[in-house]
């Protein structure tokens, strides 16, 4: 918009440009020309003053000629009334002698001879005159040039009568006017050169600013496409037991909204929030909280430890002050169970048989704010086919033109009328009544949806057998044999057996080790189940709370002496079974181990 | 399983026979013990008759491999089969150990 404005007023320069060059043109062309122009209209002027004047002086001689003895002082009188100030009249007679000639003091005798000879040698001149026109006769002298009106008396007697006149004279006020022109053009000239350079220089300034801005806008461009790249690569995950859909719409090219989800082990992560202010800055903080999300959930479950964990990292050098309304979620498909930890964040709804069950816990502090701000966060279970539905406040708070919020009551009827579609069609219902409601309204804020549907589908299972165990590490012969057992039935090759086999007994004797501090008993409870594709082996015990999936992997690149002897079993699972996955369900630890059987 | 070891023209051979888990390592251990104290003998595994090994059995090996490291000798795997050998590579044990066909 800027751009094109920039352009629009350079237009109304350029105008203002093409008339001042048109006048300055139009004032050189008139003063190349004015000489020689005005030289005719000025030497028709001459004429007829010369010829009302000679006609006069005619009379008069004709008149006085009749007292002939007062005919000198005529002369004088009539050589007094000159036009110009070296001017003169001669007066001939009709074969050319002269009758009056100027004083000579003011004309001097040769001068006189000059003049008379030059008239009585234009026998051009003569026949025109004759014929009763004036004509001109031009002459240069060493260092004048001049003019001699010329002509023949009307009636008798047929004098001739000349006036000499010197062009300087009689161009004189021509050539003030010809001055006068000049400095006018050279002044036009001048205002001209100026606006050039006026022009230039804003051109100048405007080609560096429309680079500047291009540069600028290719480089928001990329951060647009970066931004975009770092929303989940597929808006929406879809599988049997859970739909999973995301929709940003960003009000200016980048924004600070931010939605995620991921799929680790049989846990679903998904956040969504909303950086404080607009643009780049809430940009860059959203790329920030977006990548520590992406790194705390790649080792760890729990939302409120996540979120404890990226607040003391966007803390850290906040010193713009930025905060940011973050929700992470983290919901256990085999289960259906539950955890958050809202910082902030709208609270999201979740909708159950058409009831829209809002959170009622506090929020803790959004992100940001006190670096040793603590996070808290429920768990509960979701029911099978309900809906979770989360938002930015660019949802509630978009505005129509008469500055009239969405807001949440609008939201709630949208989500009633729509909730039983799937998460994709539901954020397009949505985001429509949104639309519907703004009116066209240009939008404000990003806004941001994330909608999820736990479907979960009843399982049937072709094997399901128990066993269990005492926490005694003699015991892991019977587990070997249950397991070869189960296997056996599955027709696999030996290679398969033997791997799956490992990976159960390297999962217990973790169990053992760890579970049950030394010296105290418990059981350990072994559930396989295969459902035709996926072999599942859920371990189960009741001692202290242990989530094997966080330790981390065994450095399988040390030398002999560097290894350190643990951390190779829970190494093994992860490497040779497909899904692991750790819950905490009613006093007891869960680990679940899965893998899909292959030539069947 | 079966596990013995036997001194022969200097070296210390240990056989191992059938499947060498958790529980199975623990009596294994105590036969295998001598060999953590190699005293710069090299050391051969026979383990052409082993079926089995989890991850407490790797642990046993590799105190005996770092026992002979200190001592300056060796230790040879003999006659690994591959399933065994597929849980040495998993675990990166592969590139610590001399195999012997």
């Amino acid at each position: 918009m800027n751009v094109l404005g920039k352009y629009k007023l350079s237009l109304r320069k350029w105008s203002g440009l093409l008339i001042i060059i048109t006048a300055a043109l139009l004032l050189e062309l008139l003063s190349a020309s004015q000489y020689y122009f005005t030289r005719i209209l000025m030497g028709k002027e001459l004429e007829r003053l010369a010829e009302t004047e000679l006609t006069m002086k005619a009379i008069l001689i004709k008149s006085l000629l009749n007292k002939s003895d007062t005919i000198v002082t005529y002369a004088d009188s009539i050589n007094s009334r000159h036009l110009y100030p070296s001017s003169f009249i001669i007066l001939l007679s009709e074969d050319g002698k002269p009758i009056i000639t100027p004083d000579e003091q003011r004309v001097t005798k040769d001068e006189t001879q000059y003049f008379v000879g030059l008239i009585n040698d234009s026998t051009v001149a003569r026949q025109k005159s004759i014929r009763g026109h004036t004509t001109l006769i031009h002459f240069d002298t060493n260092d004048r040039d001049g003019t001699i009106i010329y002509a023949f008396m009307k009636g008798k007697p047929r004098w001739q009568i000349a006036v000499v006149c010197y062009d300087d004279e009689v161009y004189a006020s021509l050539m003030q006017l010809r001055v006068w022109l000049l400095l006018l053009m050279l002044l036009a000239f001048g205002i001209l050169l100026f606006v050039i350079a006026l022009f230039a220089r804003n051109a100048k300034k405007l080609t560096i600013k429309t680079l500047e801005q291009e540069r600028i806008g290719s480089e928001l461009r990329i951060a647009t496409e970066i931004q975009r790249q770092m929303l989940p690569r597929e808006s929406s995950i879809t599988r049997g037991d859970v739909d999973i859909h995301g929709l940003l719409v960003p009000a200016r090219a980048v924004g600070g909204d931010l939605y995620d989800f991921l799929l680790r082990n049989e846990k679903l992560f998904f956040c969504i929030g909303d950086v404080s202010g607009k643009g780049v800055p809430s940009a860059m903080v959203m790329a920030v909280t977006h990548s520590l999300f992406r790194s705390a959930s790649a080792h760890e479950h729990n939302p409120a430890r996540m979120m404890q964990d990226i607040n003391e990292t966007c803390c850290e050098g906040n010193e713009a002050n930025m905060f940011v309304t973050f929700f992470i979620g983290v919901l256990d498909l085999p289960t259906g169970k539950l955890r958050y930890c809202n910082a902030g964040h709208d609270k999201p709804i979740l909708i159950t048989d058409g009831q829209l069950l809002p959170e009622d816990r506090k929020p803790n502090l959004p992100l940001g704010v006190f670096p040793d701000a603590k996070y808290e966060g429920p768990e509960f279970m979701i029911p099978a086919g309900s809906t979770l539905f989360l938002y930015t406040d660019g949802v509630t708070e978009a505005k129509n033109n008469q500055h009239k919020e969405f807001g949440i009551d609008r939201l709630n009827v949208a989500l009633q009328a729509h909730y039983q579609e799937t998460p994709h069609t539901l954020l397009q219902s949505i985001t429509d009544e949104v639309n519907r409601f703004v009116e066209g309204a240009e939008q404000s804020d990003d806004l941001t949806i994330l909608a999820i549907r736990y479907t979960p589908k009843a399982e049937k299972y072709l094997l399901s057998e128990t066993l269990t165990l005492k926490n005694d590490a003699h015991q892991v012969d019977k587990l070997s044999r249950f397991v070869k057992e189960v296997l056996a039935k599955l027709n696999l090759q030996s290679k398969e057996i033997s791997e799956i086999r490992l990976a159960v007994e390297e999962a217990v004797v973790n169990v053992m080790e760890y579970a049950y501090p030394a010296g105290t008993e418990g059981d350990i409870t072994i559930d396989a189940k295969y459902d035709g594709q996926l072999i599942k082996f859920v371990i189960s015990d009741s001692g202290v709370a242990f989530d094997p999936t966080e330790a981390a992997n065994a450095d399988t690149t040390l030398s002999a002496e560097d290894r350190p002897i643990g951390g190779l079993g829970i190494l093994l699972v992860r490497k040779l079974m497909d899904i692991i996955n750790y819950e905490r369900m009613d006093g007891k630890n869960v680990l679940t181990l899965k893998k899909t059987i292959k030539n069947q | 399983m079966n596990t013995k070891i036997e001194e022969l023209e200097g070296k210390l051979i240990a056989t191992l026979e059938g499947e060498m888990d958790t529980a199975a390592a623990i009596e294994a251990e105590k036969v295998l013990q001598p060999l953590y104290k190699s005293d710069g003998r090299e050391v051969v595994i026979e383990c052409e008759g082993l079926e089995y090994i989890a991850s407490s059995g790797l642990r046993i090996l590799l105190g005996i491999l770092k026992g002979a490291r200190a001592g300056g000798s060796r230790v040879v795997m003999r006659h690994v089969n591959d399933d065994i050998k597929n849980v040495f590579s998993l675990t990166g044990f592969i590139d610590l150990f001399e195999f012997e066909e």
